[in-house]
This record gives structure tokens, sequence and C-alpha cells, in this order.
């Protein structure tokens, strides 16, 4: 039995799909079965972020609707990955197209047969939350360090208490590290001042993930992105909670580089 | 978290509990939600003695039979009946309840959030003129005794209030946890964080300026204590640690150290 996991965030463009995508790709790069589910029904997304846009037959509402045999017929196998699928949400219906009820027997029926199921959950605490919560066992929260993408997280893990969510864990994304040594951006500290979750990852703000996601190629598995590596420090977490917590994966810089090049050049010569 | 058509208003006020049933709501309908709610909040609401009002509606007499049935399946005790409707008062009368003329729970709401969209003006007239609060008490005057406050029900919440989250309580409220921003207390007593309040705190909301708000960590987006209303200065937001007390002295909303 599998597990279901939300991936949701209140404001949108904090990242909600690359962060599925990401951690999908890492989850499948681990040997592990995975369905990412897009649930934002309407604005779908995460085709284009996964690059298997024009592979779509069936969809999630033709599914709940009965229109396909089981709902295996409507899932996409990915490009890179045997053990990776994805269930594409509607582009022509609306939220209103699905049922909480139905969700919840959907994703009943995929983490029996899978080792995690990763719903996209769209922006918003109407219909497509609802739904979009109702299947899931734990809940990934992303963030911004921005106010307004705090007070709005905030308000998401208000509504995911109240649904009586256990396990409700916390994504910082697009940390721009420079930026928060000069005190110009929120950092972890104030944060967790507010949120006080789990913190599951930090994922620092990387020009390749632009890239990555209007290629269809998940950073994840690009060795040379920061993104990338912070990605997958997340998924070694969500197989093993026991993995030690996250820590910000950094642009050494020149200076940086500079520097570690002499302190391992010192260190060899202590050694000799 | 209610929501607009929500048939059922359950609501603290100063003489107890107060069940409101929406007059234009389908009565059957009113019942199944009412007993929904009282299952949800049956270790607050277990035992307790509530009034309910309903408002104009003719209560007929197997209505209010299935009222009595609902109430009593929780263990609840109908006190009285709040209508403005002869017929209803009458029937519960002869049920032995105390009739009162009267039609409060919804109106009070409304009246109420019609008292909040006027308030902002006021905000120019108490904040502005007043830029140090802390430092400007010119002779320390004993603050308000803390005069036993028993008749005052009191409501502790073991949690975290997050943005969004409001809490309406007619009496005193303790939070054990921080009040986060956009998070909203509104208490007709006093208001006690043991946390950081970040949120929007109002002691004494009936008009009482006698009550308090305390916190462990005072860094509200707004406080108001009766019809006072205390905004900080953003730049000072954090300059202050350590537990502090807003009262009202003068006709003016202060904070001081505790």
């Amino acid at each position: 039995m599998g597990k279901v996991i939300v991936i949701t965030s209140g404001k949108g463009g904090v990242g909600k799909t690359t962060c599925t995508a990401n951690l999908g790709s890492g989850l499948a790069l681990a040997g592990k079965s995975v369905i990412l589910v897009d649930a934002d029904i309407g604005l779908r997304n995460l085709d284009l972020v996964m690059g298997l846009e024009n592979r779509i037959v069936f969809d999630l509402v033709d599914v709940v609707e009965g229109k396909c045999r089981s709902y295996r017929q409507a899932l996409i196998k990915d490009k890179r990955f045997d053990n990776l699928f994805m269930m594409p949400s509607a582009q022509s219906k609306d939220k209103d197209a699905v049922k909480p009820e139905q969700m919840r027997d959907l994703c009943q029926e995929m983490k029996e047969s899978f080792d995690f199921v990763l719903v996209d959950c769209p922006a918003g605490i109407e219909m497509g939350f609802k739904n979009a919560i109702a299947g899931a066992d734990e809940a990934i929260v992303v963030t911004n360090p921005e106010v307004s993408a705090v007070r709005d997280a905030d308000r998401i893990v208000g509504l995911l208490e109240a649904n009586e969510m256990s396990g409700i864990k916390l994504i910082l994304n697009r940390v721009k590290a420079d930026m928060v040594r000069r005190g110009q951006m929120l950092s972890v500290q104030d944060v967790q001042e507010i949120l006080n979750l789990d913190l599951l990852g930090m994922i620092p703000e990387d020009e390749r993930i632009i890239h990555a996601s209007n290629r269809g190629e998940p950073a994840v598995l690009d060795r040379n992105s920061r993104a990338g590596e912070a990605y997958r420090q997340v998924v070694r977490c969500l197989i093993d909670p026991s993995t030690p917590g996250p820590s910000l994966v950094e642009d050494p810089g020149l200076m940086g580089k500079l520097r570690r090049f002499f302190t391992v050049g010192l260190g060899s010569q202590v050694a000799q | 978290m209610q929501g607009a058509l929500d048939p059922i208003v359950i609501k603290g006020t100063r003489f107890g509990l107060l069940i409101s049933i929406r007059e234009d709501a389908d009565f059957a309908l009113a019942m199944h939600s009412l007993s929904e709610r009282l299952a949800q909040e049956a270790g607050f609401l277990g035992g307790a003695s509530v009034s309910v009002d309903l408002g104009w509606r003719e209560t007929s007499p197997e209505q209010f039979g299935s009222l009595e049935a609902t109430l009593a399946a929780t263990g609840v005790k109908m006190q009285g009946v709040l209508s403005t409707s002869l017929a209803t008062r009458t029937l519960a009368e002869s049920h032995g309840y105390k009739a009162i003329i009267g039609r409060l729970g919804l109106a009070e709401h409304q009246g109420r959030a019609i008292r909040r969209q006027a308030q902002p003006a006021q905000l120019e007239e108490t904040a502005a003129p007043e830029p140090e609060p802390e430092a400007a008490l010119p002779e320390p005057e004993a603050p308000p005794t803390l005069a036993p406050r028993d008749e005052e029900p009191t409501l502790l919440l073991r949690k975290t209030l997050r943005s969004g989250q409001k809490v309406i309580f007619a009496g005193n409220v303790v939070v054990m946890g921080d009040v986060n921003p956009g998070a909203e207390i509104e208490a007709e007593g006093d208001v006690v964080v043991l946390g950081t309040l970040r949120g929007l705190a109002h002691a004494g909301c009936s008009g009482k300026s006698d009550a308090s708000v305390m916190a462990l960590v005072m860094q509200p987006t707004q406080l108001r204590v009766g019809e006072e209303l205390w905004v900080p200065e953003t730049s000072a937001k954090k300059s202050r640690t350590g537990p502090m007390k807003a009262w009202v002295r003068q006709g003016k909303l202060f904070t001081e150290a505790m």
C-alpha cells in the first residue's frame, strides 16, 4: 500500500507543479512506482512540465465519469522512466466536474498498486483544493520566502488541520541565499516562526529550473542543477524520513570555489 | 467556519449559548445541520444550557418537537426561546420553556459586520495623535484592578490560530499557542495569548472598555479594546519583546510591558 501526498500552496505561482514533476521524477529515479495526478482541472500544466502533452487521450474527468475501463487507461507513461505515470487533468472542464468523494475513491484505488501518488493541487481554497486533498494521506505545503506566499500557506495549513490532515510538511521554494544574507528576503527562521511545520526541503532559486520546465525535462535529473540537488535531498527524505534534514545548496561563486580550492590544498599538505 | 447560508449559527452571548435557526431555511434541513454541529462540538457543548433563537418563524408543534428531540439527543438543555412570532412563543411556553420576544442571533451578526466596516474611519483619530503610546505615559496610573470575572465563561484554545481562522466568544479567550497574521479573535471579555500575537485581537467587543489584551510576545496587526483601536508602527514591530498588556485609559488604548 502506497501513500497519497498532496502538493499544495494556496497562492499560485510558487512552484507546486514544478515541485510535483521533480519529486515524481526523483522518486522514480530512486526506483519507486509513482503516479502524478494533475488536479488542476481547466488549467492543466503538469503534462507540459513533464513533456507529455501530446500523449494525452483520456483525462481525470473521463475517469471519474466512467468513460474509460479503468483509471489505468488514462495513465500516461513517462518518456524516461517505466515506473512513472501521469494522470492528466481535463482542459475544457472546470473544478466542479469532480467531487471530493470521487477523488477519494480514485486515490484509494491508485495507492493500492503504486508506492507514491502525488497530487498537484490547484491554487486557491475552493472546490479544486477540496478535491485535491480529499484522498490525501499527507500534505506538502510549498511556499516562497515572501510574506504573501507565507500568509496563504498559513491559511492552507489551517484548512488542512481542520480536515484532520496529519504529516503536513514544508518545502521552501525559490530561496535566494544572498538576499537572505543581506536581510532582504525572509529567512527560513522567519517563515518557520509563522508556519512551524516540518521542513522537508529548501530549493534555491535556479534559472535552470525555468529552462528545464520549458523543455519538459525535470531539473531533478540534471546533475549540474542546484535546485535539482535540493530536490534529490527531498526525495531521500520522502523515502526515508530518518534522513538528516535539509541544507541549502548554495552557489559557491568564484570566491567560494577559490576558497574551497585552497582549503582542500592546505588540507592535503597537512596530511602529508 | 460558518458559511453565509449555514442554517444554524451557534454563538456565545452574555446570557449563555444561543443557537440561531435561520428563519428562511428549511426546518428539517436546519435540524439535520444542528445535530451534525452538536455532534461535532459535543465535547464543548455537552450538558450546556442553550437558548434558541427561532426568529419570526411560526414553528409548528411537530417542528418544535423535533427541535427538542435534537437537543435532547446530544444532552443539551434548552433554557428558553427567543422569537418574534406569538404562535412560536405560546407553543414554547406550553412546553414549559421561557419565551422572550426578540430576534437576536443573525440580526446581531449582521449588525456587527456593519460596525466593523465603519471602524477604519476611527483609525486616524485614535492612532495618529498617539505616536509612542508606551513612552507617553505621563503619570503611571494604577492599571484597572483585575476584578474577578467569574460570571464570564472562558474559552481555552490549545492550538495556534492560523490565517483565516476566527474565534468569536462571549467571554474571555485564552490561546495556548500563537495567533498568526490574518487570524482574528473577538471576545466580549479579555484576550490572553500564551505565545505570539501577530493577528488581530478585539477584547471587550461588545463595548466593554475595561477589558484588556495580553500576550507573551505582542506583535499584532491591530488591537481593539472596546471601541478603541491601536495600530502598531511598522518599524517598531519587533522592537519590544516580553509580555505586554493593552488596555484603555482615558479613552485611549495603550500597550505597556507587564
